[in-house]
């Protein structure tokens, strides 16, 4: 006998019902509830110096098999000078702060750009361990493990803090922090290194051995990208197939001048105040302040900049987003 | 039922799947204001699911022997799942990462689809050789 369509309405419910309660699943697990992640410690900070010679055991299982040990970070000789002179373009901003230890030197602008407010923090080092970078939660690999950049800074006794690639919203990617290897699965993208002593390069993850980068000293690697200013020369491009580079956007990202002197840059956008830069004008601005080496961090809602107990730049949400990974440097 | 009865009940069908399709293409026409210029074809296309796999397919049996009262309810569970993986996949998307929970939806669509599709094949064997 025929199965009549009054006899199915309640598994045809049930069915529906069902599949409204793993769709508000799906999106309470991938937005909302944390989980996964390893916790990871700190460098532990002490009078005498060297370059850092400990890393940790490469993580190439599941995460949560490897194990971590804690880096050496040493600080080094008194007395710091500005290499060269300053960028034009800094000298017609406005000075919003500045900071100096005997290993750092920090010089923090606000200029006007891309019909942008733009924030740049001119750090000198006496090496590149100097820049550190924290974790939300202090835990890496998990989904909505997140705090805001203030969060991260002041827990660290952070001086200066921007947000950077958020390695753990990808799955996969080289991550290196404060020397310690927490992903050894490469991906598409070109990643930015952070040496030790203080130079810069850029890596083709898929065709650069984590290990070959290791060995030249790696301190911190990120992995977001692109690379947009390569040896002097804007190499960014609207055109390179992600969409959010081909619109204005806040945005976020790191530069280098020389070996340990550095520029990280937040630029404002979507509101009329600000604009925002796409790629390409992003490139135009690390140049402007006198980049030859640089990288675009996580943009958009997330760009934060952070210095000295304030937030100094205009998040696009009218607040700071929680993110899962910041840059910052130690008082 | 009689002949008008199922045609009625297929334009029925036909035009709560238009209603479907016009609701997802809203969907993405609103979400795309805040999306900040991105975009993902998951969540631009979308609306085609209902459209070919639901409005095309009911105005089909019109002209077509008619599918059992069990495959009639399968079809449309096969196409909402699809429809409802594509909208979160393109969600993802412009959010920036990725689920594997997405693929469930897919794989579960799928087997709804195929369940449906064997159904129908099974009622029109039957129906061939009834004298």
């Amino acid at each position: 006998m025929p199965v009549g369509p009054k006899r199915l309405l309640p598994y045809i419910a049930g069915f529906y019902a069902l599949l409204f309660l793993f769709t508000t699943f799906t999106l309470l697990y991938e937005f909302v509830i944390p989980h996964g992640g390893i916790v990871i410690t700190d460098p532990v900070f002490t009078t005498t110096i060297t370059v850092p010679t400990t890393t940790a055991d490469p993580i190439t299982g599941p995460i949560g098999t490897g194990t971590t040990t804690e880096p050496v970070v040493t600080t080094t000789d008194p007395g710091l000078v500005y290499p060269g002179e300053v960028p034009a373009a800094l000298l017609g901003g406005t000075v919003l702060g500045t900071y100096e230890n005997e290993n750092v030197l920090i010089t923090l602008y606000q200029i006007r750009a891309s019909n942008s407010d733009v924030y740049v923090a001119d750090v000198v080092t006496t090496d590149g361990s100097q820049i550190l970078a924290a974790l939300a939660f202090n835990t890496f690999g998990g989904t909505n493990i997140v705090q805001t950049v203030s969060t991260m800074a002041e827990d660290h006794d952070a001086i200066f803090a921007i947000n950077s690639d958020y390695a753990s919203h990808y799955d996969y990617g080289y991550v290196i922090r404060n020397g310690m290897i927490l992903r050894t699965s490469a991906s598409y993208r070109d990643c930015v290194v952070l040496n030790a002593d203080g130079t810069v390069a850029f890596h083709t993850e898929e065709e650069t051995p984590l290990q070959s980068i290791v060995d030249d000293g790696a301190w911190q690697l990120w992995s977001f990208g692109p690379v947009i200013v390569r040896d002097g020369v804007s190499v960014a491009s609207v055109n390179d197939g992600l969409a959010r580079d081909a619109v204005n956007n806040p945005r976020s990202g790191f530069g280098a001048v020389s070996a340990n002197h550095f520029m990280f840059v937040t630029v404002d956008g979507r509101t009329d105040a600000s604009h925002g830069a796409d790629i390409e004008e992003f490139a135009d601005i690390m140049l402007l302040v006198g980049c030859t080496q640089a990288y675009n961090f996580d943009g958009g809602g997330s760009a934060t900049m952070w210095f000295d107990g304030a937030v100094v730049n205009n998040p696009s949400e009218g607040t700071e987003r929680k993110v899962g990974d910041c840059v910052y440097i130690r008082r | 039922m009689s002949t008008s009865d199922a045609k009625r009940r297929f334009l029925k069908r036909a035009r709560n799947y238009g209603f479907a399709s016009a609701f997802l293409l809203l969907f993405h026409l609103v979400y795309q204001i805040f999306a900040h210029g991105v975009d993902s074809p998951y969540m631009t296309f979308a609306f085609l699911i209902p459209l070919v796999g639901g409005v095309a397919v009911e105005l089909g049996f019109l002209f077509l022997p008619a599918p059992g009262e069990v495959g009639l309810a399968v079809w449309p569970m096969g196409i909402a799942t699809i429809a409802t993986g594509s909208v979160l996949h393109g969600v993802f998307d412009i959010y920036g990462g990725s689920s594997d929970l997405v693929n469930v939806f897919f794989a579960a669509g799928a087997l709804l689809i195929l369940a449906a599709s064997v159904l129908y094949a099974i009622t029109l064997v039957r129906s061939r050789r009834r004298p």
